[in-house]
C-alpha cells in the first residue's frame, strides 16, 4: 500500500536546499566541537535547536512548563549520548527523533501517574491580551485542539507535531520517525482528516 | 490509477495541500477536484485544520528560563567531561602500571645475563654476598653451576 504511495510523493524534501545544507554543516561542526572538548558548543546547539524542541514539547503537552522541562531533558540526553551520534547522519533528525521520544516517555509516564496532561489546568492566557472575548476565545481554541490531538495515536499525532510545528518536510519526517514517506503521507492525512472530525462536533 | 476513485484520491490530498505531490500526481489531482465536490470538502476540511493548528500561538519561554536552562546544560557537561578527563587518566595509570608489571616480569624470566635470580647469590666459598656484588667477584651462581 504504502509502495503505492511513496510513488506519489516526491523524492527530494521541500525544505532541503542551499540554507538546510550549511545549517547541517554548522551543526555537524558544532558537534566535533563537543566531541573534542569545547564544553561552550553545547551552548550554541542548545540556542539553535532550544525553539523548535520546546515546541514540539509543547504542541505534545499544551503545558508550557513540562515542555521547558522536557527541553531541558532533551539536552541532558544530547551531553550523555553525543558521543555515540552518527557522523553524517543529519544532527537535527537526531535531535527531533530525541526529542520525539523524550516527549512521549513524559506523557507515558505522566499517564501512569494518573495525572494526565488533559486534566492538568488551562494554560495561563497569553499575556497582554487586550480583548478579553478574543483570548476567551482562543483559549477555547487552544484546549479543543489540545483534546483533540490528545485523541490521536501516537504516530499520528507525532506526524502532525512535527509538520505542523516544525515545518518539516515528508521526507525529514520519514527520517525522524524512520518509516517511508509513503507512510508519512498517509499518516499526515489519516490524522488530519481525524482532527478534522474531533473538532467538527462541538 | 483510476483517477475517478475518490477512496484512492483522498490519501493524495494531505500531499496535495502539502505541496509534496510529485508533479505528475498534483496534475491528475487537479483534474478529479474540478471534477469533485466531495474531494474539495475534505480538502477544505484538512486546510482548516491547519489554519487551526497555524493560530493556536505557541509560548516562547523568556530569555531567564532559556538562561537557567543553559546553565544547567553547561554544569551537567562541565561533569561529563571531568569524568571523561578522570576515565582518561584512570586509563594512562593502568596502562603505566600494566607496563611497569610486564617489564618486572621481562627481568624475572629473562635476566640479562651475568645477573642473578635476587638479592643475595651464593658465591662459591659458601658464603652470602650482596647482590651487587657479582660483577666484581666474577661469579655468580650460574658459573658455580656450571663447573
Ligand atoms: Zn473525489
Amino acid at each position: 500500500m504504502n509502495s503505492e504511495l511513496d510513488r506519489n510523493v516526491q523524492t527530494d524534501g521541500a525544505a532541503t536546499g542551499a540554507d538546510a545544507f550549511l545549517r547541517d554543516r554548522e551543526d555537524e561542526r558544532l558537534v566535533l566541537q563537543f566531541l573534542a572538548g569545547r564544553r561552550e558548543a553545547v551552548g550554541d546547539l542548545f540556542r539553535r535547536h532550544r525553539d523548535g524542541v520546546f515546541r514540539i514539547a509543547y504542541r505534545f503537552t499544551g503545558n508550557r512548563d513540562d515542555a521547558l522541562e522536557i527541553t531541558q531533558d532533551v539536552f541532558m540526553k544530547l551531553i550523555e549520548h553525543l558521543g555515540g551520534f552518527r557522523q553524517g547522519s543529519r544532527f537535527s533528525t537526531w535531535l527531533y527523533r530525541v526529542s520525539v521520544n523524550q516527549t512521549l516517555d513524559f506523557l507515558r509516564r505522566r499517564a501512569r501517574l494518573a495525572a494526565a496532561p488533559l486534566s492538568a489546568p488551562p494554560a495561563r492566557a497569553a499575556a497582554g491580551a487586550a480583548d478579553p472575548a478574543r483570548s476567551a476565545e482562543r483559549a477555547e481554541l487552544r484546549e479543543r485542539l489540545k483534546a483533540a490531538l490528545g485523541k490521536l495515536s501516537e504516530k499520528h499525532r507525532t506526524a502532525v507535531v512535527l509538520h505542523g510545528v516544525e515545518q518539516l518536510s515528508y521526507k525529514e519526517i520519514a527520517e525522524i520517525t524512520g518509516v517511508s514517506t509513503g507512510t508519512v503521507m498517509s499518516r499526515l492525512f489519516y490524522a488530519r482528516k481525524r482532527l478534522a472530525e474531533l473538532l467538527g462536533d462541538r | 490509477m483510476n483517477t475517478n476513485d475518490c477512496s484512492l484520491i483522498e490519501p493524495l490530498l494531505a500531499a496535495y495541500l502539502d505541496g509534496e505531490l510529485a508533479p505528475a500526481a498534483a496534475e491528475r489531482l487537479d483534474v478529479h477536484l474540478a471534477a469533485c465536490e466531495g474531494c474539495r470538502t475534505v480538502l477544505g476540511e484538512l486546510a482548516e485544520v491547519d489554519r487551526l493548528l497555524g493560530d493556536d500561538a505557541i509560548p516562547v519561554p523568556t530569555g531567564q528560563e532559556w538562561a537557567a536552562v543553559e546553565w544547567r546544560l553547561l554544569a551537567r557537561t562541565r561533569r561529563v567531561f571531568a569524568g571523561r578527563l578522570v576515565r582518561t587518566c584512570a586509563l594512562a595509570a593502568a596502562a603505566v602500571a600494566l607496563l611497569g608489571a610486564l617489564a618486572w616480569l621481562a627481568v624475572r624470566v629473562f635476566p640479562p645475563a651475568g645477573t642473578v635470580d635476587g638479592p643475595g647469590a651464593y658465591t662459591a666459598q659458601g658464603g652470602k654476598t650482596p647482590a651487587g656484588d657479582e660483577e666484581t667477584l666474577g661469579i655468580s651462581v650460574e658459573h658455580v653451576e656450571r663447573f
